[in-house]
């Protein structure tokens, strides 16, 4: 779905992207990384709304550079915050996003929209205006119009920012759903989201790719350097709830093993150098 | 509610119209109180048939009901699709042409006041309104789903000029009415058209690479100071004479050429 | 997301007042397959008794604020309903009612079943077509004398002084 090798994006002076590499295939993949990392640049870059300065991109098999209108026919983008017309009603923003997506035929184009309003559980809803929704439907209705015409690569830009627990266990629910039979990227900065819902992850550090893989194996990373211990030590180190330190590193002395989580896997990956060279 | 109930061969019976009057009158008047009776018929309807119908229901509930802009572009000819997109346009809906409408009345009874300096005011303005209608009707402010809309096949160039066409026919048909209306109809009252076109193209032109808002303040901004130079003395309407109008003329044209060239950058 | 499916018919009512658009879709499911056939007995066409059950639910959608709480939910539906029907029959300038009368007509098995109506079925089976078509219309579909009259394709006056009739008669019957 998405073949990228040595993309590079530069704003002034700083690199937002500096020779990323990465695969994407069918499946929700997750694109983690802390804010700055370029996960934003990266998002607009795969839904053609950025080109990038140097580097490979193919999307869907094709060649953004040329090809962007039939990319951009079987791709949905939610962008990480989404304006809406609030005095729109829920129906008429979908279907002035289905205008752009060249749904000339009204009736056709109707029922698309009203299809996909049904998808992410808002046909209650579509004739309310976008002001008088909550955070979590606003959020559907995001997700809404990026499955008009049945896109085969959707694009979602940080979607579980500010949403609250149940929400956001709704919100996993529906993106694993539209993750079955298509490409999902989503871009996120909280490992729960990828361990939850990713069944591969891209972790972005400064603009480059530090690791590729399964959430599994980022987990697989911190096996058997994460410890309890009474003193801090190790590379990184917080006090949990019970009072012990939570190490991840080296073993400190009369330290207890203790099980590694996706996130002592990312934070390892990002400590990186730090950590290796401390073990 | 009764104890009595229709039977499924009562049920067949009523919905093919086999009933005598009598009894088909009593099965309608216990049918208004019966859940149960009434969901027995569900399946005497065609399946197809409700559905068509509900497809119709759905249809004329969810349908957005057009703004009176919107009707009158459908009035005219403009596809339906095209008359949404304009139509969502914040330069084109109620407010913007009512608050436009307001400052072109004050100019124009101000210059009817006064003469000279009235005309003047009124032929400053009248370009300033498509400028500004423009500078808010795309962009990442004016158009909330901007963004979206960047990444959809639709090309932005085209509904960025459509929506400028737009602002700029709706407020040039109300500067035109109006200064035709109040100031009599002197040619004069209309010198404001080629400046509008030069302005409002050169605003399109800087968007290429800027802040669309930015530019229509910077464009104005310029307007105004060169106006009021130009006038400092005494009022003069130098500005609008044949060489003015030869410049605008000018300005459009390149402005349009450059637009043409640039029209990647809006997509 | 199914949950409106348990609601009864006046919550329905309420939430499609409030703009909910599942409630309506639950309310069609609901209501519009008796309705067809209810009509379809009044209106041999079917694509007319289409419209008109479409457009007694758009008119449900954009009045349902307007429902008192008060009474059956299908009561106020059918109320619309024949209305929406009647309109659709004024649209065409054809007389169309040869459903109705046929209805009226061929029941000539008069087999009566002593349901809901008991004796008032049964002295209503013996009045003639004609009276029992106004009755039908006036009481049972709870129609004004001129929109039974346009139902039938008869005068006003003359759905009056039928309808006279018919209660003297069953007057007579029902002492």
């Amino acid at each position: 779905m998405i073949e990228a090798a040595g993309l590079v994006k530069t704003y002034g002076r700083g690199r937002a992207l500096d020779g990323l590499t990465f695969t994407v295939g069918k499946g929700v993949t997750g694109l983690l990384g802390p804010n700055g990392a370029g996960k934003t640049t990266l998002i607009r870059m795969l839904a053609t709304v950025l080109a990038p300065d140097e580097g490979e991109l193919r999307l869907l098999g094709r060649d953004p550079a040329g090809d962007r209108l039939e990319i951009r026919r079987r791709l949905g983008y939610l962008p990480q915050e989404p304006g809406y017309q609030r005095g729109f009603t829920v129906f008429e923003f979908v279907d002035y996003v289905a205008i752009l997506k060249e749904m000339v035929e009204r009736r056709a184009r109707h029922d698309e929209v009203r299809r996909v309003i049904e998808e992410v559980g808002l046909t209650s809803v579509s004739g309310k205006r976008i002001r008088t929704l909550s955070g979590g439907m606003r959020r559907r209705l995001g997700i809404a119009q990026t499955l008009l015409g049945d896109p085969e690569l959707i694009l979602l830009d940080e979607p579980t920012v500010g949403l609250d627990p149940e929400q956001r266990l709704r919100f996993r629910e529906l993106i694993s759903h539209i993750g079955q039979d298509r490409a999902v990227v989503l871009s996120t900065h909280q490992t729960e989201d990828v361990a939850a819902l990713c069944n591969r992850v891209v972790v972005l550090k400064a603009g480059r790719c530090v690791f590729e893989g399964t959430p599994e194996e980022i987990r697989a990373l911190a096996e058997g350097r994460v410890w309890f211990s009474a003193e801090k030590s190790g590379v990184l180190s917080w006090r949990t709830g019970d009072g012990l330190f939570r190490n991840i590193g080296p073993a400190p002395e009369g330290a207890r093993l203790a099980e590694p989580t996706v996130e002592d896997g990312y934070l390892l990956l990002l400590g990186g150098t730090a950590a290796e060279a401390a073990a | 509610m009764s104890t009595w109930h229709m039977d499924d061969g009562l049920a067949v019976r009523y919905a093919d119209g086999e009933l005598n009057p009598t009894l088909a009158a009593s099965v309608e008047a216990h049918l208004l109180a019966c859940d149960r009776c009434r969901s027995l018929l569900a399946p005497r309807v065609p399946r197809s048939r409700l559905d068509r119908v509900w497809a119709e229901v759905a249809d004329a509930v969810d349908t957005p009901t057009p703004g009176p802009f919107e009707q009158l572009l459908r009035a005219i000819g403009v596809h339906d699709h095209t008359a949404r997109l304009l139509g969502a346009t914040h330069s084109l809906r109620l407010p913007w042409i009512a608050a436009s409408t307001v400052a072109l009345l004050f100019a124009a009874l101000a210059s009817g006041e006064t003469t000279r300096w009235g005309l003047l005011s009124y032929l400053t303005l009248a370009p300033i309104l498509p400028v500004a209608g423009v500078a808010v009707a795309f962009g990442r402010d004016g158009d909330p789903a901007h963004e979206i809309g960047l990444a959809a096949p639709y090309s932005m160039f085209r509904l960025m000029l459509m929506r400028a066409a737009a602002v700029l026919t709706s407020s040039s048909a109300l500067a035109l009415v109006m200064g035709l209306g109040l100031l009599g109809d002197d040619w004069t009252v209309a010198a404001w058209l080629l400046p509008s076109l030069a302005l409002t193209s050169l605003t399109l032109v800087l968007s290429s690479r800027f802040d669309p808002r930015h530019c229509g303040a910077a464009v104005a901004a310029t307007w105004l100071v060169v106006v009021v130079a130009t006038n400092l003395r005494e009022p003069s309407l130098a500005m609008f004479g044949g060489a003015g109008q030869a410049g605008y003329l000018a300005i459009t044209f390149v402005s349009g050429v450059l637009l043409i060239a640039r029209r990647r950058e809006f997509s | 997301m199914s949950e409106h499916e348990s609601w009864t018919d006046a919550r329905l009512l309420e939430a499609v007042a409030g703009g909910d658009r599942r409630a309506l879709e639950v309310l069609y499911a609901r209501h519009a397959p008796w309705l067809v056939i209810r009509l379809t007995r009044r209106c041999a066409d079917p694509a007319l008794v289409d419209e008109a059950v479409q457009d007694t639910f758009v008119a449900v959608w954009r009045t349902a604020r307007t429902w008192k709480g008060k009474g059956e939910v299908a009561a106020w539906i059918w109320g619309i309903g024949i209305r929406r029907l009647l309109d659709q029959l004024r649209r065409r300038p054809a007389v169309p009612l040869p459903a109705y009368e046929q209805v009226m007509v061929s029941a000539e098995e008069q087999v009566l079943l002593g349901i809901e109506y008991g004796e008032l079925g049964q002295a209503m089976g013996r009045l003639s077509p004609e009276l029992r078509a106004v009755v039908q219309a006036t009481v049972l579909d709870g129609l004004t004398t001129r929109e039974a009259g346009r139902l039938l394709g008869i005068p006003a006056g003359t759905v009056k002084t039928r309808m006279m009739r018919a209660k003297a008669l069953l007057r007579e019957e029902l002492v």
